[in-house]
């Protein structure tokens, strides 16, 4: 077992370092970021001051193992733009999107989950096929087009609810239900079938026989066997939930990391974005991490056989 | 005519085939009006007529001589969907037909090899699943600037990994069969069995697989340009149209709301079809769709 987590640790340390870099290179190759700051008719003398005071004239190869080493040291840098620490930029940012996020996260596991049994109960009843066809729906509709029929039904039409910026909570109505219904509707998927798995199973009949009560074999003995697939894909879907939050803040217009990270690429400004990647990276990798630790804590079979099938 | 099609059309719904066959139908229906557009309706993208700009639809106003009305420099909406129409598609197929080439390559790699070439394809996997696609969109959009490339790109990049991912567990489990393990006891060398074997059998779990990304595609393209990190004016795609719209939510809701709808319509068709395909390809996985 500790093999596995050291292992585990050191692939995750090399994602992040290996995803960071390709930013790293990719980021320089879209432009000079002295040109936007100054202008196109910037003398040659101010041109000279700024690359030198930002370190962009120093080789390209220095420059990445000067920004490697600040961030080993936890020193993130000053963004081009504002003249102040990133993180203080990021933190700044982060209430939006963290109040969003962790409300989006609890709930669609939640909802998500719950849809997901109550079809597999109810297999080929009415709920069962309501509830498909909710998935099917959920799962074909992009969040942006669900942003946009939202704010016409919502704001315009009903006039309930205001479309953008940040203050009361029902300024998060709107973004959090077009956020949600995508993963909603995969997790309900995925449980649905997991759970019609598990609930073919001969130990259920067995718990049935032994007069266990409906809701506990349900749970105990369906659920918790059914969950194991759903929790290995919840990681994933926080990577999915943060690439949304790109495109719903920047239709709900929140002040939230997505449209800091837009911003930050659209004006070359390297700290800033290479901030944004390192956290956003670190976050799902740690997750992932996590799940898959606790995966191999449950099932011995993991941990035994970690270069085998899928 | 009729006499000899109406039975046919009752024995195929009787073996629940009717509901797909139209579904099919009307997705290459679709396809085909989209990518003939150029022929059909010969127009230039870029002119503009503001004295007809914000005309009507035919549903608000019976007599306006534009089905879907007009947008805000005077064009034909109906014709700017099947133009935006025809990119999204012809770009989210583009995209998803390397990306299966690149994950099926990738993955059999991996699954055929072992060793130090798996470590790197899963190790490759496992960084691209850690980035959401939206950034690689972004990144690639700044980089190498916003247009059908950088789109097509990122497409690339984020649906190979779910593809190899799949590919590596099929030749997996196909290399430790018997059939596989006799031809190489006759001497077939990796590269035969990888051609011969492997990919005729993989083959119709990687045409599910891929119909399914296509939608995926389709999903992210039009996300991707309604962010404006994709095709530029004067073309157009349906991402652009939703965003174009939404500035007259409020007087023309149907600028934005029809090509919302054809987008929803697009994917729901191929997801469709990519499900009827895995159910008939894959009885393993019959119930888990929810037959």
């Amino acid at each position: 077992m500790i093999r596995y987590v050291v292992v585990r640790t050191i692939r995750a340390l090399a994602t992040i370092w290996l995803v960071w870099s390709l930013v790293f290179f990719l980021s320089r190759l879209t432009g000079d970021p002295v040109k936007w700051i100054l202008g196109e008719f910037a003398t040659k003398e101010s041109y000279e001051t700024v690359a030198s005071s930002l370190h962009l004239d120093l080789p390209l190869w220095e420059q990445y193992m000067r920004t490697l080493s600040g961030l080993v040291r936890g020193d993130m840098g000053m963004s081009y733009y504002h003249r102040r620490p990133v993180a203080d930029l990021f933190l700044q940012r982060l209430g939006p999107t963290m109040a969003l996020q962790s409300v989006v996260i609890v709930a669609t596991s939640a909802i998500g989950i719950l849809f997901g049994v109550v079809a597999a109960v109810k297999h080929d009843k009415l709920v069962d096929k309501a509830i498909r066809f909710f998935t099917i729906v959920g799962c074909t509709i992009p969040n942006f087009v669900f942003a946009v029929l939202l704010i016409f039904l919502f704001c315009l039409k009903l006039k309930w609810l205001p479309s953008g910026n940040i203050g009361s909570f029902r300024h998060y109505v709107l973004p959090f239900i077009s956020l949600s219904i995508g993963p909603i509707a995969s997790i309900s998927r995925l449980t649905r079938s997991a759970m019609l798995d598990t609930l073919s199973q001969e130990y259920i009949d067995v718990a049935r026989m032994k007069g266990i009560s409906e809701s506990a074999v349900i749970i105990k003995h369906g659920l918790r066997n059914a969950l194991f697939p759903v929790v290995t894909v919840l990681g994933g879907q926080i990577v999915t939930l943060v690439g949304g939050a790109f495109v719903v803040e920047s239709v709900f217009s929140l002040p939230g990391i997505g449209t800091l990270s837009v911003t930050a690429a659209q004006t070359r400004d390297f700290p800033l974005l290479q901030y944004c990647v390192f956290i956003m990276i670190a976050t799902f990798t740690f997750v992932n991490l996590l799940v898959d630790l606790s995966y191999a804590a449950l099932d011995p079979r993991i941990r035994d056989g970690e270069w085998a099938t899928n | 005519m009729f006499n000899a099609i109406i039975p046919k059309l009752c024995r195929l719904r009787k073996e629940g085939k009717l509901s797909i066959l139209l579904l099919a139908i009307s997705f290459l229906a679709i396809v085909a009006i989209a990518f003939a557009a150029p022929l059909l309706f010969p127009i230039d993208l870029a002119k503009v007529s503001l004295g007809d700009r914000l005309a009507n639809p035919r549903f608000v106003d019976s007599d306006s001589p534009y089905l879907l009305g007009t947008d805000s420099l005077g064009r034909d909406i109906l014709i700017r969907i099947i133009y935006a129409t025809r990119t999204s598609l012809a770009i989210s197929m583009t995209g998803m037909f390397f990306s299966l080439v690149l994950g099926v390559f990738l993955g059999a790699v991996a699954g055929m090899f072992g060793g130090i070439a798996d470590i790197v394809v899963m190790f490759l996997i496992e960084c691209r699943q850690a980035i959401p696609m939206m950034l690689i969109g972004i990144v690639l959009a700044s980089t190498i600037g916003p247009g059908s490339f950088s789109i097509i790109l990122t497409i690339i990049i984020s649906c190979w990994s779910g593809i190899a991912r799949i590919t590596r567990g099929q030749v997996i489990q196909l290399r430790q069969s018997k059939y596989i393990e006799s031809s190489r006891l006759f001497g077939a060398s990796n590269i035969d069995i990888i051609f011969k074997h492997v990919l005729k059998n993989i083959a119709s779990v990687v045409i599910v697989e891929g119909t399914l990304s296509l939608a995926g595609c389709i999903l992210l393209e039009s996300s991707l340009s309604f962010l404006g990190l994709g095709i530029q004016p004067p073309l157009t795609s349906l991402g652009i149209m939703v965003n174009n719209g939404r500035d007259y939510l409020i007087s023309q809701w149907w600028l934005a709301i029809m090509p919302s709808l054809v987008i929803v319509l697009l994917s729901l068709q191929v997801s469709l079809i990519g499900d009827w395909l895995r159910d008939r390809m894959d009885p393993k996985l019959r119930h888990a769709s929810g037959r």
